[in-house]
């Protein structure tokens, strides 16, 4: 099999998990629902206007932005959002695994561990008595850092 | 001249795509057995409006945006921020006009007292997924709906802004 048919799977099909590290002190745990995962990067620095022109401000990680279809066992996400809509300073560990898969084999491949994430925005879709389709949710997250894991 | 390919073999090879795009692209949902939740296995409790809450069809949640203050950068040069004040947007349901006119009540209490509001999703088994108490909330805009000859039901609908928001 050539690399380039290796590439073309990784593009056409999913091929990442989300993983909740220590909520709560509970273990590990993987979220595989989610269908898109963007942003999150740790390679931006903020520019601002010096007194000479502009520098280079303090470096940050880009928004972190989760869609995928509202399940029933995401009880982490149910519990933390709770808690920021009560206004408290509720932080989280995420971590984003991809999950290489090729046929039947999965392999684990790069992950992203993201430090002291905040939740900016969540919208769920509409609900419709009539509708037929999967409520979908978007979580917009804030980490603090980021590191390759 | 290219080959030919009757119509009935190019059905085949479309049918024998779909069955593996469909086995690699399954949603991941049914992978790992995690019900998604359905948009019509939702029930909104609007408080002292019984009629109103059985007659719901439709709602959108208003979403929650938390504005973070940015407090300056840490030692390794990482920007910092600090916790920030919750938001949630106004919410629309759209409902069967009743007959009791229990959010016209409502709207023409001159205290126009403040309302819970409360949506639960439930899984097909009947089990409570999510909840959303939507609190002290107070109307933003209530239209009845346009009156046509032959047309469905009559559809009203309510714009409410909650103070704050319970999830679970």
């Amino acid at each position: 099999m050539s690399a380039g048919t290796n590439v073309d799977q990784m593009l056409r099909y999913k091929g990442f998990s989300v993983e909740i590290e220590g909520v709560d002190g509970a273990p590990a745990s993987e979220d595989a629902e989610w269908v898109s995962v963007t942003g999150g990067t740790d390679a931006s620095f903020v520019v601002e206007l010096g007194p000479n022109g502009p520098v280079e401000g303090p470096k940050l990680v880009t928004l972190l932005c989760l869609e995928g279809p509202m399940v029933a066992g995401r009880t982490w996400l149910a519990k933390w959002l709770a808690e920021t809509a009560l206004g408290k300073d509720a932080r989280r560990d995420l971590r984003v695994a991809s999950i290489l898969k090729f046929g039947a084999a999965r392999r684990r491949g790069k992950a992203t561990a993201y430090k002291g994430c905040r939740i900016v925005h969540w919208k769920a879709s509409d609900m419709d008595a009539r509708g037929t389709e999967t409520i979908t949710e978007r979580i917009c997250i804030v980490a603090e850092r980021a590191e390759i894991a | 001249m290219g080959t030919r390919v009757s119509r009935r073999r190019l059905l085949g090879y479309g049918a024998a795509t779909a069955a593996a795009v469909a086995a690699h692209a399954a949603p991941a949902a049914a992978a790992t057995g995690d019900e998604a939740l359905r948009e019509n296995a939702f029930a909104v409790e609007i408080e002292g409006c019984p009629e109103a809450s059985a007659n719901v069809r439709l709602v959108a949640l208003g979403g929650l945006t938390v504005d973070l203050p940015v407090t300056g950068k840490d030692r390794d040069g990482y920007r910092t921020y600090g916790a920030g004040t919750p938001r949630w947007g106004a919410t629309k349901i759209a409902l069967s006009r009743g007959t009791k006119g229990e959010l016209r009540s409502w709207l023409e209490d001159p205290k126009r007292p403040r309302k819970r509001i409360s949506v639960t999703i439930r899984s097909k088994d009947g089990d409570l997924a999510r909840s959303y108490d939507l609190v002290e909330c107070f109307p933003v805009s209530y239209s009845e709906g346009d009156l046509t000859v032959g047309g469905e039901a009559n559809v009203a609908e309510l714009v409410v802004q909650p103070t704050r928001v319970e999830a679970s």
